[in-house]
């Protein structure tokens, strides 16, 4: 027992024991079962590959694997479809050869220029979501399309040995936006044409019977009338151009320009109910990032809302202060409280609530949502301050331009 | 004082027309962008009122012919139309306008005055 003991240590030693399930005399028998049971992992492994292979060929979207000097060593189905090509082809091929890639001025970009370049060299780890906008890709037949790009580097042993580009042809959103684009320029001008038209009619019809008091509170309604239609386009247009996220038109803006210039143009307004527009500056008021004539739009439309829902007789308080990092705007005036359970939809597009349809039945319930969609779309938050017996007062913030 | 209205809609020819002969002034109405600028040389205005779309040819496209014809290049123009996105605003001004004005926003004394102002100008 303790012989063969030690005769087994000692073979160990010699002859590392074959796994338990392995015969260590090379049998016919046993070899064959060897080759069996490779021939099942390289099946396995085989089978896996081509999962992963039929895998790539499947994503919906194009893909094209580089080595380290641009070279294409893979590329999916999408990839050729959506370029045009054959097989293979492009294979072996280096990247700006077989896809030549166009900034919106059709000028072709260099290896050096696109972002692959940058890629390989370990400059940028991922550049999908940094993507220009207006890049396109060329096909083998010369056509192009516009196209979104996710690349990253891939590592083998903590090096990079290549690229992998994810991309996804643009063409059904550019489609989308010029529609949305489009629709915006029809809408401004059908709608807009007959309503100029009417108005510039009736300038011309009060002129001519000026003085004639029969028709003037009449041809007056019409006016107003018309001049509501011309609002309610506006601020239909508005929407769409923001919601099509075409209103970000941001540039450099003296704050208490902008604030001054809305109070300014509404204190006739104001005057017809005996109210008047006070504004206090606070100091160190400079310049925002925004986009002028909306911020105009919802500074006035704050202001306008004060004035309307507003007793007469009283003031409207317009207030700038400067905190840290931002601005915060206030309109404040005295009037009736905006009952509570109307305030939680105030900035809801077209709401109105009991209240305000009583004292302004005119209203479209745009003016608020606009006000917070362009505030929030310019990095600011909008919001009821205070609602009480002595009056009402919304503010919002801008950051501050550094 | 001479003016150019190009406008495609009947009635706003019609006003406009008919406010600037109350006001003194000569009047050449063109509906299409077409025969602009063949009109623009052959009347010689001393203001050009601009509609943007307009058929045939659109109105940022006439301004540009006007401003490449030698005949043309230092008439004002002053664009009227209801598009009122800011590119479009961006793009008229960057061709040479000298304003630009969404009809809706202005009662038409308005326009007037705007005109007569830039009549003033020396250019």
């Amino acid at each position: 027992m303790i012989m063969s003991t030690w005769i087994t240590t000692l073979a160990k030693k010699i002859v590392p024991a074959p796994p338990a399930d392995v015969c260590p005399f090379s049998c016919d028998q046993c070899v064959s079962a060897q080759a069996d049971e490779m021939r099942r992992k390289k099946e396995a492994a085989e089978a896996e590959k081509a999962q992963d292979e039929a895998i790539l060929q499947s994503i919906g979207e194009g893909l094209i694997v580089t080595d380290k000097n641009g070279i294409i060593i893979k590329v999916n189905r999408a990839c050729e479809e959506m370029l045009g090509w054959a097989g293979d082809e492009a294979i072996g091929k280096k990247i700006t050869d077989m896809i030549p890639m166009e900034n919106e001025f059709r000028k072709r970009m260099s290896f050096e220029e696109r972002m692959v370049a940058n890629v390989l060299t370990g400059a940028m780890f991922r550049s999908g979501d940094r993507t220009p906008g207006n890049t396109y890709y060329v096909r083998k037949d010369n056509t192009r399309f516009p196209v979104k790009i996710l690349l990253t580097p891939f590592f083998l042993a903590n090096r990079i040995v290549g690229s992998v580009a994810v991309f996804h042809d643009m063409t059904r959103e550019h489609e989308l936006e010029r529609a949305k684009t489009d629709f915006i320029s029809l809408a401004s001008h059908q709608l807009r044409t007959p309503l100029a038209a009417t108005k510039w009619a009736l300038d011309l019809f009060l002129e001519e019977t000026a003085g004639d008091s029969r028709y003037k509170a009449r041809l007056d309604d019409l006016y107003m009338s018309n001049e509501r239609l011309i609002e309610l386009v506006n601020s239909l247009l508005d929407i769409s151009r923001i919601e099509a996220g075409r209103a970000v038109n941001r540039i450099s803006v003296n704050l208490a320009d902008l604030v001054t210039r809305a109070c300014d143009e509404l204190r006739a307004l104001a005057e017809k109910k005996g109210q008047t527009i006070q504004i206090t500056l606070g100091k160190e008021v400079g310049t925002v990032l925004v986009d002028p004539l909306l911020f105009h739009e919802v500074v006035k439309n704050l202001i306008a809302n004060s004035i309307d829902y507003g007793f007469p007789n009283t003031t409207i308080s317009v207030g700038v202060e400067r905190t840290p990092l931002e601005y915060r705007i206030s309109v404040g005036n005295v009037g009736p409280m905006i009952p509570r359970e109307e305030r939680e939809m105030l900035f809801d597009k077209f709401y109105r609530g009991a209240s305000a349809q009583q004292i302004k039945p005119t209203g479209s319930g745009l003016g608020l949502y606009i006000a917070r969609t362009v505030v929030e779309a310019n990095g600011g938050s909008i919001q009821l301050d205070a609602s009480d017996e002595h009056g009402t007062r919304f503010s919002f913030t801008i950051p501050a331009e550094h | 004082m001479k003016i150019l209205i190009i406008e495609d809609e009947e009635v706003l020819r019609k006003v406009l027309r008919e406010k600037f002969e109350k006001e003194k002034f000569t009047v050449e109405v063109v509906s299409d962008g077409e025969r602009a600028l063949a009109t623009a040389k052959q009347f010689a205005p001393d203001l050009v009122l601009l509609d943007i779309m307009l058929p045939k040819k659109n109105g940022l496209e006439v301004l540009a012919a006007l401003r490449e014809d030698p005949e043309c290049e230092r008439m004002p123009v002053i664009m009227l139309s209801n598009l009122g996105e800011d590119e479009k605003i961006t793009r008229a001004l960057a061709l040479g306008a000298v304003d630009y004005l969404v009809k809706t926003q202005h009662p038409i004394n308005e326009v007037v005055e705007k005109v007569k102002n830039y009549l003033l100008k020396p250019y």
